[in-house]
């Protein structure tokens, strides 16, 4: 291995070293492509590029071409490209052409809507656009609030508060009827129910600027992923025009894949540690990413005592701004030796501050990866990323397919519109802000009348001469969460810090009372569940035990929307029902079962969209192993493991069934679904792209080196059997079949 | 789909209020216990119910009584505080017009002399509550001895619950030829809603100042919210005294008499007025108009009609305490 850096020999010169790097990919820099727009930008803006001494990168003056030219763009390059810059300037243009036009720029937290005001007040002031940036959001004054609605030009604010500002239209009756430029950042952020939430806002936004007689056209900031065009054109209901030809500069750097689970004797976390000791060590200020508050003060606790002497602070959310920027400064001055800090840090940090970024743990999708990898490099000194990667199978592939993360994205952003309760509950916002008419199917697809007529019967809407109006005592948008989470989420803590969140039916799976948790590699035994307040207390502990849930579960198809033939099985999407209950937990000691202990805790109901396989499609039937339910079983989990690669989901977004023998059909049956009511958009994207899950999910199984099934490729922590029936070979024979065509 | 969830915890439980409330009224026809007119307005329904008040003419102070009054807090000039008010006062200077004579003070004390002269009540009130906050809505309440009494329209909405919801009933009440008359417009349905706005509209056009109590947070908007919603022309603007400020300035805090500023406790524990022995809590009220949608039942807004009458009753009252108030404050 060819080792360049001294930060890299670090490393590797370590005491504790064991050979855990798998992979050193080395990127060499990129000079920045620069170019004009097409026409002269006014005259303000000009100014304002020149005294920043900014000039254009390539996609940043494709991007003002397009929207110049009328269209609605989506900007989808790397982090720290210069988004912002092409964005600003689109609004500028706007704004500097039409005195009275007002922009509203969404930001999927307030932290980052803030972190902006200072760059667009000055670009106010030197564009002369007498805008008076301002964030309109939770934390603004009410005192403040009139003058913004009264004179502000450009207003910073989040989705989750236009969801509530928008039901009271008259008040904001000035900004939405001027209003020509909607700015989106991070898009690829709103997936799943949350994309298909936040897509309907901004519908409902439209709807009533259409009244006002404005026409807003959108900017859309993307990191990369496979499908920005479709993305865009989800998220605001119309084509967009993508930019991603990518023109700024990039240094050299080094991105390491360190396999934790080379060295069996210390966890996950512990050895993220040592390598941000080692690399304090070598004079690289760093910052390490930890999945969770909890880990990362525990990271931060063991990298101080393997670097003894240097100053290692932790960092979580809700940090200000200004904190974040001194800390940043702090960094950079050496007063701070490494930050450890949970993915709040991810976004909104100055970039192109640090030496080193060390992730505690694959961060979940390739582009919050990136995202972090992006946090570290100086100009013209290489900059060094560190992924440790853990037992889990996602880990496990990465640590062997490096070629995932460097090549092209293969992530697919999916947004949930299929689902119908998440449209119920929209259009119910909507009719308490103008009445919703037949002709606002244009803004809310085919499925409107239907759910209109629902809504008519409950008596939540009624006919008043414009349409139909809501006519309830309650605030529609009060009700409607826009992550989709009607009953509510669960907090595991550790004292008063969040370990995890966790939706209600997962945390009944895995956070009932008496189970040892494993986050990362560290055990937490769970002495408490409260659902009614949402609350999951923990406390560490080592102990020689695991435990594992008990579930009952049953699932039903409803009639299928659609079905292909795949090899010798065919696929089929549609509504499907699963019902499950944790019953008990079982208590293994060095994976002997001790106890059997009883619970009582209620039954989950999930109406939701699920894919199912059931043979079919080719003459002769699909060939099973003689462990039919052990190869079955493993494809499933082969399959929900690839899921967050092909759709951007987190592992606990999707689920599934198998069984050699469905009661309703007498044959053989895989059932992948999306884990939220109604469908997150997870099983049509898999139907849509099956053939590219099961590259992912034959390639995920095929490399690993066990026998019949290990944690690193098809055991799944929320397993129903607790991963008891699992055939890799025989999991890779089924995948196989499906991929002949 | 299911997102009218019931009562949310902690909040009272209406059902014995409701069954009340249908035992007392059950089968009562609006058009036998009021005088009623069902009129058609753009394109919609209005019940029209009218009731005669036993209110007494409120004593109000004269236009140049209330004028000085208001007057007299030279804090209205711009750049004037507490302190440099209290040296003025000392050197002689008593009311606004006297600052306008002083040179340093003229350019902005005279746009205050041309408010009254070209009587911008809008303008004036806005002052009152840019420059003096609580104690300038109590100082607003003289505004009332600035116009004609007929000229007066005290407004008070019934709604469907929270700020933005359908509004079904509004109250009106006006001095006419000597006595107090609330008119009272009903959306019979849903649909009705625009036709009950429009008609409240064009009540108030030749109105030159409304009170509410809570209105300008509350019933003003609302009705701007909903005529936005419908599609319809806005209440004209007009001067606004709004009743809770100046209470809550005077009687919660100045003076301690209540605890709080809620209207029946104003009533009972200020004004010693009484309620209707059918009266219901403001949160019933929701719920009653909904059963009487869902079921023909009249009756059921029977208390509600009674409870927005006495409500207006009580402005009127509350408003000539509160003038009496405001110029102890000022002598």
């Amino acid at each position: 291995m060819l080792v360049t850096g001294g930060a890299l020999r670090a490393i590797t010169d370590a005491p504790g070293y064991r050979g855990q790097i798998r992979h050193v990919e080395r990127q060499a820099g990129t000079a920045p492509r620069f170019a004009r727009t097409a026409a002269p930008l006014p005259p303000g803006l000009e100014r304002y590029l020149e005294a920043s001494g900014f000039e254009l990168y390539v996609h940043q003056a494709r991007a003002l071409d397009a929207w110049r030219a009328g269209d609605d763009v989506l900007l989808a390059t790397r982090t720290a490209s210069g988004k912002s810059l092409a964005f600003n300037c689109c609004v500028a243009d706007v704004l500097a052409a039409d005195r009275r036009a007002t922009a509203l720029y969404l930001y999927p937290t307030k932290a980052l809507a803030r972190d902006q005001l200072a760059t667009l007040a000055a670009l106010d002031a030197a564009a002369a656009l007498d805008a008076s940036p301002a964030a309109y959001d939770g934390d603004t004054p009410s005192a403040a609030r009139a003058k913004i609605r009264r004179s502000s030009r450009i207003v910073v604010s989040n989705p989750y508060g236009l969801h509530e500002y928008l039901a009271q239209p008259a008040a904001l009756e000035r900004f939405l009827a001027n209003l020509a430029v909607v700015v989106l950042d991070e898009a690829h952020r709103y997936r799943g129910v949350l994309g298909a939430n936040v897509a309907l806002v901004l519908r409902r936004l439209v709807r009533i600027t259409r009244r006002l007689g404005a026409r807003p056209r959108f900017v859309l900031a993307s990191g990369t992923i496979a499908n920005p065009a479709e993305h865009g054109a989800a998220l605001v209901g119309r084509p967009v025009t993508v930019v991603d030809d990518d023109g700024g500069a990039q240094g050299p750097r080094e991105v390491v894949l360190f396999d934790s689970t080379l060295d069996p004797e210390r966890s996950l976390g512990l050895q993220a540690a040592e390598v941000t000791a080692a690399l304090v060590g070598a004079g690289q200020s760093t910052i390490c990413f930890a999945g969770s508050r909890v880990l990362a003060e525990l990271v931060a606790t063991w990298a101080g005592r393997a670097a003894p002497g240097a100053r290692i602070a932790c960092y979580r959310a809700g940090y200000l701004a200004s904190e974040r920027r001194e800390i940043e400064a702090d960094l950079r001055s050496g007063r701070l030796d490494a930050v450890v800090s949970t993915n709040a840090l991810e976004l909104g940090i100055d970039v192109g501050g640090l030496d080193a970024v060390v992730m505690a743990g694959y961060p979940g999708t390739v582009a919050s990866t990136w995202q972090q990898i992006g946090r570290a490099g100086r100009a013209h000194r290489p900059a060094l990323a560190v992924l440790v990667t853990g037992e889990d199978p996602l880990d496990s592939y990465l640590a062997r397919r490096p070629e995932v993360l460097f090549g092209a994205p293969v992530e697919r952003a999916v947004v949930a519109l299929q689902n119908e309760s998440v449209l119920a509950g929209q259009v119910l916002c909507a009719s308490a802000e103008m009445a919703v008419r037949a002709d606002d199917v244009e803004l809310f697809g085919g499925a409107l009348p239907g759910v209109l007529a629902a809504l008519e019967s409950e008596g939540l809407v009624a006919r008043v001469p414009s349409g139909l109006g809501f006519v309830g005592t309650f605030r529609p948008a009060s009700r409607i969460r826009l992550d989709g989470r009607a009953d509510g989420v669960v907090e595991v803590r550790v004292g008063a810090a969040i370990l995890e969140v966790l939706d209600r039916a997962r945390a009944l799976r895995q956070a009932y009372p008496g189970a040892i948790l494993l986050h990362r590699g560290e055990q937490y035994r769970v002495v408490g569940l409260d659902l009614e307040s949402g609350v999951a207390q923990a406390e560490r502990c080592e102990v020689a035990e695991h435990t594992r849930a008990v579930v009952t579960r049953s699932y039903r198809t409803g009639a299928p929307e659609q079905t292909r033939p795949v090899g010798p099985w065919v696929v089929g999407l549609g509504p499907a029902e699963v019902r499950s209950t944790v019953t008990g937990y079982k208590m293994f000691r060095a994976d002997e079962p001790v106890t059997t202990v009883p619970l009582d805790l209620p039954e989950t109901v999930l109406e939701t969209r699920a894919l199912w396989l059931v043979p079919g499609g080719a003459a002769s039937p699909p060939e099973l192993p003689r462990d039919a339910l052990g190869a079955l079983h493993g494809a499933e989990h082969a399959l929900i493991h690839a899921l967050p690669l092909l759709a951007m989901c987190d592992r606990g977004d999707a689920g599934g069934a198998s069984t050699v023998l469905d009661p309703a059909r007498g044959t053989p049956l895989v059932l992948l679904y999306d884990a939220y009511d109604g469908g997150a958009g997870i099983a049509d994207a898999a139907y849509a792209h099956l053939e590219d899950l099961v590259g992912l999910a034959l390639d995920m199984l095929d490399g690993c080196d066990c026998e019949t099934g290990c944690p690193r490729c098809i055991f799944d922590r929320d397993c129903g059997s607790g991963n008891a029936d699992l055939d890799r070979i025989g999991a890779l024979a089924v995948l196989a079949e499906l991929r002949a065509r | 789909m299911t997102f009218a969830a019931g009562a949310a915890p902690g909040v009272w439980d209406l059902t014995p209020v409701l069954a009340r409330i249908r035992a007392a009224f059950a089968g009562v026809r609006l058009a036998e216990r009021y005088h009623c007119n069902l009129e058609h307005v753009a394109g919609g329904s209005v019940v029209v119910v009218t009731q005669p008040c036993d209110v007494a003419v409120p004593v109000l102070p004269g236009r140049e009584v209330a004028r000085r009054a208001i007057e007299s807090r030279l804090e209205l000039v711009h750049g004037v505080g507490p302190v440099r008010a209290a040296s003025l006062r000392a050197g002689g200077v008593r009311v606004v017009a006297d600052l306008a004579q002083l040179p340093d003070y003229a350019e902005r004390a005279r746009p205050i002399c041309e408010e009254w002269e070209s009587d911008d009540l809008v303008g004036i009130c806005d002052r009152l509550k840019a420059r003096l906050a609580g104690r300038g809505h109590l100082l607003g309440a003289l505004l009332a001895g600035c116009v004609r009494l007929e000229e007066i329209a005290f407004l008070d909405v019934e709604t469907l619950g929270l700020s933005g919801n359908a509004i079904f009933l509004a109250g009106i009440g006006r001095f006419r030829a000597g006595s107090f008359v609330v008119e009272q417009y009903l959306a019979p349905g849903y649909g009705d809603e625009p036709a009950m706005l429009a008609r409240l509209v064009r009540e108030l056009i030749d109105a030159r100042l409304v009170v509410t109590y809570n209105g300008r947070t509350a019933d003003i908007p609302w009705i701007r919210s909903r005529c936005f919603y419908h599609g319809i022309a806005s209440p004209p603007e007009l001067a606004h005294v709004d009743l809770v400020y100046g209470t809550r300035r005077h009687f919660v805090h100045d003076a301690e008499m209540i605890a709080d500023a809620r209207l029946p406790t104003v009533q009972h524990e200020v004004l010693g007025l009484s309620r209707p022995g059918h009266d219901v809590p403001s949160m019933a009220v929701p719920e009653l108009y909904l059963e009487y949608v869902a079921t023909a039942n009249e009756g059921m807004l029977v208390p509600v009609i009674d409870h927005n009458r006495s409500d207006l009753e009580a402005l009127v009252v509350l408003l000539a305490r509160l003038c009496d108030e405001a110029l102890a404050a000022c002598s």
